[in-house]
């Protein structure tokens, strides 16, 4: 049984290798770091081995290979295996059934394999096929597991066999099932039937439970549908109710989080349980057999819910149609599917390019986003100045046009090139820049054209302005323009040369299946939370998930190992002492749709962050876990290929070619930047992906799959907790809040009423001030009396002492948005003064109930906002130089989700966007307007801020005032391309606001 | 930068910062709007890194095409322009010509008395005011404004009118009730229209006013009180302007150090007795009921020296560009289409700010009235809240102010 990878190792004829092990061992981390090296099995000779993927590579080199777990997607997957293991003839044996009797019966004649049949290296660690079957997610006997290696235990290992938690049987397997299990009525339907073995959690259950639905629930996870109490009733009597029991099904309702079913990814809602260990279970023997299980390994099979209808994809988008062979018409439609033909040599099995990843994050196929497409007015043309000529007699003619996508839909905008064509030719000569984007109005709809002129030929993209403003427009267009000079060299050449034809129809759809947003959103209207999900999309960076340093490190060293291509062990010895063929400039890591780590130049970083975030990748990364995801390409990185600058003296960087390598696993995806160039071997170009390399990327990510670095769980529970990020209120709530806190207020402080004009907010001053005085002060504290000592000299006296408005002398109270400016200004007696605020209200001192984001402490709850009452709403951090950003994970937004608040967020995130714009177009601008007062002044403090005060009134029942919410949305920039952004309650005063730009930068 | 196209001939009007554009390039622009709306598409605006070119065509007959910088603005300010310009020919040359072009050559010729005006809406001549920005007329507001008030209504009813009105400076100073009744445009373009005029002692326009009575002739008689204070008064056939011009003597004289005490305040435009913050460099502020404004570059007598803060001119040109970018984009205004961009917003924007290293601008929305703030560097942001709000209040309660 091949079910532990590192057992492998021991199998490989150097007999060495076990020392190495127990070397290992002393340190144990040191040794685990070294067992998991030894995951990356020696794949060499690569050019026998027998990826997944290999059958995929396109004629030039390029991959795309997407495999997804879904129980919806089991069929295709099993079809693509068919033809997978037709084509390998011994791959059946590989694949042991994880039965224990058969298990260390199958490990000899895998060995033996092994050994003898060098050609079949599909080594269980980086054979994605039956690493389905052999990852462990965490395996509690995994720990134990490793010292026993060293002994090389039969016994023991058959023990882990069990421990491992989330076998899943694969193809191989279950054929050998179906011929031991009587199925009468699955057997002409055995796709529908999946076998899961799952570890029961017996620490969860009591004696007392003995219900098998409640049984079922705590061992495995899985919540049973329960027809009525009574049926689910052991002492049941009667013939009908037991007839009835025993031919009612048994369904699975719901999968529990962080069960043992939940982490197989195998049993879905609707799924019916038919057999647990082989033995046909029924509502009437459900109790006893759940109640008889040990801590053994439960084989449970489910039938698979039969789905009729449009779900069911026609087999044609399952199997990889093979593309006709590099004859491309002009104009032909290539986003059709092609029919499979099944006898087509498999040699001539072109990629999909990831054909169905729009299927897979979407969960809709082409078709429906074509006749979406057809009722919208957005389009990617590629028309040319040059063919004009020939044929001015045919209007009609479409020479013009090189590209178009949708390829058979003619809208309004094709109609209209000429326009485009037109414009595009004069308005050089009237203000001497190239068009960037134009507006236009048909029947009442807004459309907003982007333009990019190459040479003779323009690149336009037009969107409706009701789902995709002028601001995001240009930023789509921006950042696909650099896509496509990355990915093929320039944009000319990539919709020139009709090799890359299908990948742009490929990008194309995603790009308009995410930025003209989901076709359901229109049901849910605009102020749906999901609209602000989308303008997640107009912020050009990577979503980062801060990890905790200790996490960062791991993290980080995993990441190294593998950059430093320390592979010795692996590869054999003549190729050891070759050149390598690639070295690795950088990696990159995501986890679902969040950046972990990233070891690449930030302006590599972007580059391949556009490709993950263009092809929709974190979104399938986020919603699928991921069987096995492979893409390798050639690009053309912007600094390195594009724009080289002048190359300090003495070292002048390497041309050559540079390979995006994307592997991804579960939900990890790991991104590798590779350089042949330089140092490295010199190799043909185009290059097809080095099995080598992505083994070893694939063992990368296993490393963090381990039980001793578990980052996926680590990355749930940072997700999930709220500890490590400022908490942020409900704007529901804060109304909510509003109202009975005035009432509460009247009483408490009856004089804070006549201070402020509108008394629709609520004072935030609250009887425990008294106890934040005795807070210890942070280092925020610290900074913020620096701030308060700092401002007297800012202004001094002046106009203010001789206000006598109640604004200015409110301290602390409702307004207290200028309240600080009066502790700080000092304006009639300067710092003394300070003992008088703090007997009235202690405005400064109030900043002590901020605590210190110390990740040491995760119980302690952030917040950024003083007071009792939090009231941000909503964060979000931009690093334009690392290309990141930082926001509340979806979790933390479901937890203050409401109806108000989602509108709340729409507004920020629009504003967000507005905001963004203006900062980079107005930095130019400002430079130029003041270019005198900025050089007199000789330091440069690159900051802006903006921001805007919403008020959303809502009208009460029984005449009384309505209630007002009003919230800030403030834009900071902080030096160049470095943007927080925060939304915040009105009753926040400023200084404290200063913390929440602060908190992101970790001072 | 603006030209005028009228199709299917074009005539075009001259910036000072862009050279003629030959013939050609003027026809394909119109010829593109025009390919366009033969297609059901109508072209509304094209944007370079620099520039913005807008079309609009109005009343099926003129077709307006401005190139202008791209200062990051909604398009509400561009259209708004336009449409100011397309009422300045209503208001000289009536909407019937304008709207039936029979004869193109002699519509051309005609059409050149309202030059002076269109180089006015455009800040080519003159210096540039918030009038056309706003669409609202300027005012000034002066402690002596109630004793002219009585000399205004007199002197209009002895010249057997209703539409009387005090220029001073440009700007507002008194009118009668029925002047105020007017439409945005037509008070922003009668302001605009004698700032516009080279200085005489009077004159007698025909006029069309454009949103009330854009058929029917009416005449603007000017009298020129003192050097930068004017008096007019809209009235039908009679009296002629020799029977009024005598008129002026005697109404006017007693008032004359009044007027002489106003004119001190032009370029403060409020009354002295109002401190404002030391920090504020200007203001303007909006209603959007009256359609009048008060804006002041000079809000504080010993503000900071002119090295140190903006200069009068950056002031303006700082406070012009916050207004173009909040409103259209974050407020709506009295600028027509302004409400459209804000629309999409689900709450309503009341309060902005905007710091930069050498100034900060904060905006107020208050019922009818916009406050838009420019302030030194100095101030501390989280002040900038409240004393807007204390200058707010200032500005409205202040009896002499009648914006």
């Amino acid at each position: 049984m091949a079910f532990n990878p590192n057992f492998q190792p021991l199998f490989v004829p150097k007999n060495e290798k076990p020392h190495q092990y127990i070397v290992g061992t002393c340190n144990s981390n040191r040794s685990n770091a070294e067992s998991l090296q030894q995951q990356r099995a020696p794949a060499r000779p690569s050019n026998k081995c027998k990826d997944n993927w290999e059958p995929f590579v396109h004629v030039q080199g390029d991959l795309f290979y997407v495999d997804v777990k879904e129980d919806n997607q089991i069929k295709s997957k099993y079809q693509q295996r068919g033809s997978i293991s037709r084509w390998s003839p011994n791959h059946h044996r590989e694949h042991s059934p994880p039965l224990s009797s058969e298990g260390t019966n199958n490990r000899d004649p895998n060995h033996v394999e092994n050994n003898t049949q060098p050609s079949s290296s599909k080594i269980a660690t980086i054979d994605p096929n039956s690493s389905k079957s052999e990852v462990q997610v965490s395996g509690s006997g995994y720990k134990h597991f490793k010292p026993k290696i060293l002994f090389s235990d039969q016994n023991i290992l058959k023990e882990n066999d069990f421990n491992s938690e989330n076998l899943v049987e694969n193809h191989s397997h279950k054929k050998s099932n179906d011929d031991q299990v009587p199925y009468s009525s699955c057997a002409e339907n055995e796709d529908k039937i999946k076998h899961v073995y799952l570890v029961p959690n017996l620490r969860n259950c009591s004696s007392s439970d003995k219900s098998g639905i409640i049984l079922c629930e705590k061992l495995f996870g899985i919540v049973l549908c329960q027809y009525n109490h009574r049926t689910s009733q052991p002492m049941l009597n009667g013939n009908t109710l037991e007839k009835l029991a025993r031919e009612r099904k048994i369904i699975v309702q719901d999968v529990l989080q962080a069960s043992p079913a939940k982490q197989s990814a195998q049993i879905f809602r609707g799924d019916m349980l038919v057999c647990l260990n082989d033995i046909e279970i029924t509502w009437m023997n459900l109790d006893e057999i759940l109640r008889s299980i040990s801590n053994r390994p439960v084989k449970l099979t489910f039938q698979l819910p039969v789905v009729i209808g449009p779900d069911k994809n026609p087999p044609s988008s399952r199997v990889p149609p093979p593309l006709p062979p590099k004859t491309y018409p002009h104009k032909v439609s290539t986003c059709t599917v092609v029919p499979t033909s099944p006898h087509q040599p498999k040699k001539k099995r072109h990629p999909q390019l990831g054909e169905n990843i729009l299927q897979l994050v979407s969960s809709e196929d082409k078709s429906r986003l074509y006749s979406f497409l057809k009722n919208i007015l957005g389009a990617v043309l590629y028309l040319t100045l040059d063919s004009q000529e020939p044929d001015e007699s045919s209007g009609s003619s479409k020479e013009d046009i090189v590209y178009q996508f949708p390829c058979d839909l003619e809208n309004k905008l094709f109609d209209v090139r000429g326009l485009f064509l037109t414009l595009c030719g004069i308005v050089p000569d009237v203000t001497g820049n190239n068009v960037k984007c134009c507006t236009i109005n048909h029947k009442g709809e807004l459309i907003h054209v982007a333009f990019i002129r190459e040479g003779q030929d323009l690149f336009l993209m037009g969107f409706p302005h009701s789902r995709v403003p002028l601001a995001f427009c240009e930023i789509v267009m921006k950042e696909i323009q650099r896509l496509l000079k990355v990915l093929f060299c320039s944009v000319v050449s990539a919709f020139r040369s009709p090799k890359f034809r299908v990948h742009l129809d490929q990008l194309f759809s995603l790009t308009m299946h995410t930025v003209l947003q989901n076709p359901d959103i229109i049901h849910h209207g605009p102020t749906s939370s999901f609209s602000g999900q989308v303008f997640y999309e107009s912020i050009s960076g990577a979503q980062t998930l801060i990890l905790s340093q200790e996490n960062m490190l791991l993290c980080d060293e995993i990441l190294s190992e593998f950059e430093a291509a320390d592979f010795d062990e692996f590869m054999v010895d003549s190729e050891l002492f070759d050149r390598r063929t690639f070295n690795i400039l950088g990696t990159c890591l995501y986890y679902k749709e969040y950046l972990l780590c990233n070891h690449l130049r930030s302006s590599d970083f972007r580059d391949i962050h556009l490709f993950i975030k263009y092809h929709s990748l974190l979104q399938l990364m986020a919603k699928k876990s991921v069987e096995d995801l492979v893409i390798w390409r050639e690009m053309f990185p912007t600094q390195r290929f594009h724009c080289r600058e002048a190359s300090t003296p003495g070292y002048t960087e390497p041309k050559g070619h540079w390979f995006l390598l994307l592997v991804g696993m579960k939900h990890f995806l790991l991104a590798t930047l590779l350089e042949m160039g330089g140092c490295t071997k010199s190799k043909n170009i185009p290059m097809s992906p080095d099995p080598f390399y992505v083994s070893q990327a694939k063992a990368t990510l296993l490393q963090f799959e381990t039980d001793d670095v578990a980052m996926a769980q680590y990355c749930e529970k940072r997700l999930t907790s709220d500890s490590c990020r400022p908490t942020l209120v409900s704007a529901d709530s804060m109304l909510q809040g509003v109202k009975t806190r005035r009432e509460e207020n009247t009483f408490i402080s009856p004089a804070k009423g006549q201070d402020s004009p509108k008394t629709t907010t609520t004072p935030i001053l609250s009887p425990t001030y008294s106890i934040l005085f005795k807070w210890p002060l942070s280092s925020y504290n610290e900074t913020i009396s620096e701030m308060v000592e700092e401002s007297p000299d800012q202004h001094r006296g002046g106009s203010m002492s001789d206000v006598s408005t109640p604004t200015m002398k409110r301290h602390g109270s409702r307004l207290s948005y200028g309240s600080n400016d009066s502790g700080g200004s000092g304006s009639s007696s300067g710092p003394q003064n300070k003992g008088k605020l703090g007997s009235k209200s202690g405005s400064v001192l109030e900043v002590n109930s901020i605590n210190s984001v110390n990740h040491t402490e995760p119980h302690k709850v952030i917040r950024v906002t003083r007071g009792s009452q939090n009231t941000l709403f909503h964060l979000l951090q931009f690093d334009g130089v690392e290309g990141v950003f930082v926001s509340p994970t979806p979790q933390a937004l479901a937890a203050t989700q409401g109806h108000l608040h989602s509108q709340v967020l729409t507004n920020f995130y629009k504003c967000c966007l507005q905001i963004h714009t203006s900062f980079h177009n107005n930095h130019t601008q400002n430079i130029k307007l003041n270019n005198k007062t900025v050089k007199r002044r000789g330091h440069v403090e690159g900051q802006q801020e903006q921001a805007l005060l919403f008020r959303h009134v809502q009208p009460q029942e029984n005449k009384r005032p309505p209630v007002v919410l009003a919230y800030w949305v403030v834009g900071r920039m902080l030096r160049q391309d470095k943007e927080v952004f925060v939304c915040f309650h009105e009753s926040i005063p400023q200084t404290v606001v200063e913390l929440a730009f602060r908190d992101g930068f970790g001072t | 930068m603006l030209f005028e196209s009228l199709a299917p001939y074009l005539i075009y009007r001259r910036s000072i910062q862009i050279e003629v554009l030959p013939f050609p390039v003027i026809g394909s622009l119109n010829g593109v709007h025009m390919f366009g709306s033969s297609h059901d598409v109508t072209l509304q605006s094209t944007v370079t890194e620099d520039a913005k070119i807008v079309w609009r065509v109005f009343h099926d007959s003129v077709t307006l095409i401005t190139i202008a910088q791209n200062d990051d603005a909604d398009d509400c300010h561009y259209n708004n322009l336009l449409n100011l310009v397309f009422n300045a020919m209503v208001l000289l040359v009536g909407i019937e010509e304008v709207s039936n072009i029979k004869n193109v050559e002699k519509f051309k010729k005609e059409i050149k008395v309202c030059y002076n005006l269109v180089d006015r809406i455009l800040g080519i001549k003159g210096s540039w005011g918030f009038s056309q920005l706003t669409n609202t007329v300027e005012t000034i507001a002066a402690p002596e404004n109630a004793v002219l008030q009585n000399f205004l209504d007199a002197f209009t009813e002895a010249a057997e009118s209703t539409f009387g009105c005090l220029f001073i400076d440009g700007k507002i100073a008194v009118a009668t009730k029925k002047w105020w009744s007017l439409s945005a445009n037509e008070l922003v373009l009668l302001s605009l229209l004698l700032s516009s005029l080279t200085s005489c002692t009077s004159r007698d326009i025909p006029i069309y006013l454009p949103d009330n009575h854009p058929t029917v002739p009416h005449r603007l008689m000017t009298f020129q009180l003192t050097r930068g204070i004017e008096v007019c008064v809209i009235c039908g056939p009679s009296p002629s302007l020799t029977d009024l011009e005598p008129e002026i003597l005697r109404f006017w004289k007693p008032s004359y150090d009044s007027l002489r005490s106003v004119l001190k305040l032009s370029s403060r435009n409020f009354p002295t007795n109002l401190s404002l913050d030391h920090n504020t460099l200007g203001f303007l502020l909006i209603n959007k009921e009256t359609n009048c404004c008060l804006c002041s570059i000079n809000p504080t007598f010993n503000g900071g020296h002119p090295d140190e803060t903006l200069s009068f001119s950056q002031r303006r040109e700082v406070l012009r560009s916050f207004y173009k970018r909040m409103v259209g984009t974050f407020f709506s205004s009295v600028v027509p289409g302004s409400d459209s961009g804000p629309s999409e917003f689900s709450h309503q924007a009341m309060e902005s700010y905007i710091t930069t290293e050498t100034h900060k601008c904060y905006a107020l929305m208050s019922g009818s009235h916009q406050l838009f703030v420019v302030y030194g560097e100095g101030i501390p942001t989280y002040a900038m809240r409240s004393i807007t709000q204390k200058t707010f209040a200032l500005l409205t309660k202040d009896r002499n102010i009648s914006v």
